[in-house]
């Protein structure tokens, strides 16, 4: 298992097909700080998301990319809400896996059928 | 019922301020932003960029260019890069100012203000905002910020005379175009898109519904 946490960004897809999907589980989840007088939430910073909320997830030991490895993202709120601490997902991923830009939950299945599941799982957005 | 503009004609630009739920709501300073619309219906906006603290740095790939460097560790606001963002930097980075459904999922409210113009100042502004885009140079967020550089396309292209009345932030902008240009503008508030409509684009405005 790598030690150092990985940080993902999050894009919108943007017309864009993910790369690779991964299964990970979902280790927290907390509002992302707003910093001093809520000047990091500003709308005008580049990084500002709405509802911005810092999630840390690790990979699955035996998946295809990352596994076991521990990352990060800040996702928007209304993306940060279909998680569940403790619980598997779904993430799609761009751009050699640095930017995550679609999350959903996982079934309430085992693990092993979970890791078939995710084999053939795409992004909602990439379904259509 | 939605309204929906389509940009033709060259004639006319736009201001939409962002966290602004109608022509009279003075939002919060830092819960407000400016981005513009331009001739042919796109949207373009200025954002600062740098070391927050938070996940990831500026935008990937295409439909964003900054300066680059000068990304130091920054908490206050101060110092940072610029960054313009067209109607794909947008679309990545913040598809809830262009995607009308990814509004409403986000409750992101803006009010848009349109302005008529003469074909000359269509083409000055958007050709102000093709500098910024090229060399976005710094932000700071009280003074040097998203509104001060929608002001300065504005002035650039004759359609503002003077810089914004008091402090530099997106509704004194709006409230300065409402005052300089009476009769040559319309406002609309809601869930803001836009969609692509031959060589240009078509603005989306969705109403807020309880």
């Amino acid at each position: 298992m790598a030690s150092s946490s990985l940080e993902l960004k999050w894009e919108w897809p943007a017309g864009r097909t993910s790369d690779m999907a991964a299964l990970v589980k979902v280790q927290s989840i907390k509002p992302a700080s707003k910093g001093f007088f809520g000047i990091l939430a500003s709308p005008s910073m580049a990084n500002a998301l709405p509802e911005a909320t810092d999630v840390s997830f690790v990979f699955d030991a035996q998946g295809a990319h990352n596994a076991g490895q521990v990352a990060t993202i800040r996702l928007p709120g209304v993306e940060a809400r279909k998680l569940e601490v403790g619980a598997w997902a779904a993430i799609g991923l761009l751009e050699s896996g640095r930017v995550c830009a679609c999350v959903q939950a996982a079934p309430k299945v085992s693990v092993e059928e979970l890791r078939h599941w995710i084999a053939g799982w795409k992004c909602p957005a990439d379904s259509n | 019922m939605a309204l929906n503009v389509v940009f033709a004609g060259g004639d006319r630009v736009g201001l939409i301020v962002r966290g602004k739920s109608s022509h009279e709501d003075d939002p919060s300073v830092f819960a407000q932003h400016a981005d513009c619309i331009l001739s042919t219906g796109a949207p373009v906006g200025f954002f600062g960029t740098g070391n927050t603290g938070s996940s990831g740095g500026g935008s990937s790939g295409s439909g964003a260019s900054s300066r680059s460097s000068a990304n130091s560790s920054n908490s206050s606001g101060m110092g940072m890069t610029g960054v313009v963002y067209d109607q794909a930097g947008l679309a990545r980075n913040r598809a809830n100012y262009v995607d009308a459904a990814v509004a409403k999922a986000t409750k992101t409210v803006s009010t848009v203000l349109l302005v008529q113009v003469s074909a000359a100042e269509a083409a000055l502004f958007d050709g102000a905002w093709l500098d910024m885009t090229k060399d976005p140079g710094s932000f700071q967020l009280l003074g040097w910020n998203c509104s001060t550089h929608a002001s300065q396309a504005f002035r650039k292209a004759g359609i503002l005379s003077a810089g914004i009345p008091g402090l530099d932030t997106p509704n004194n902008l709006y409230k300065q175009l409402c005052v300089e240009k009476q009769g040559k503008v319309s406002v609309a508030s809601g869930y803001v898109g836009f969609s692509s409509f031959g060589s240009g684009y078509m603005l989306i405005v969705e109403p807020v519904t309880p």
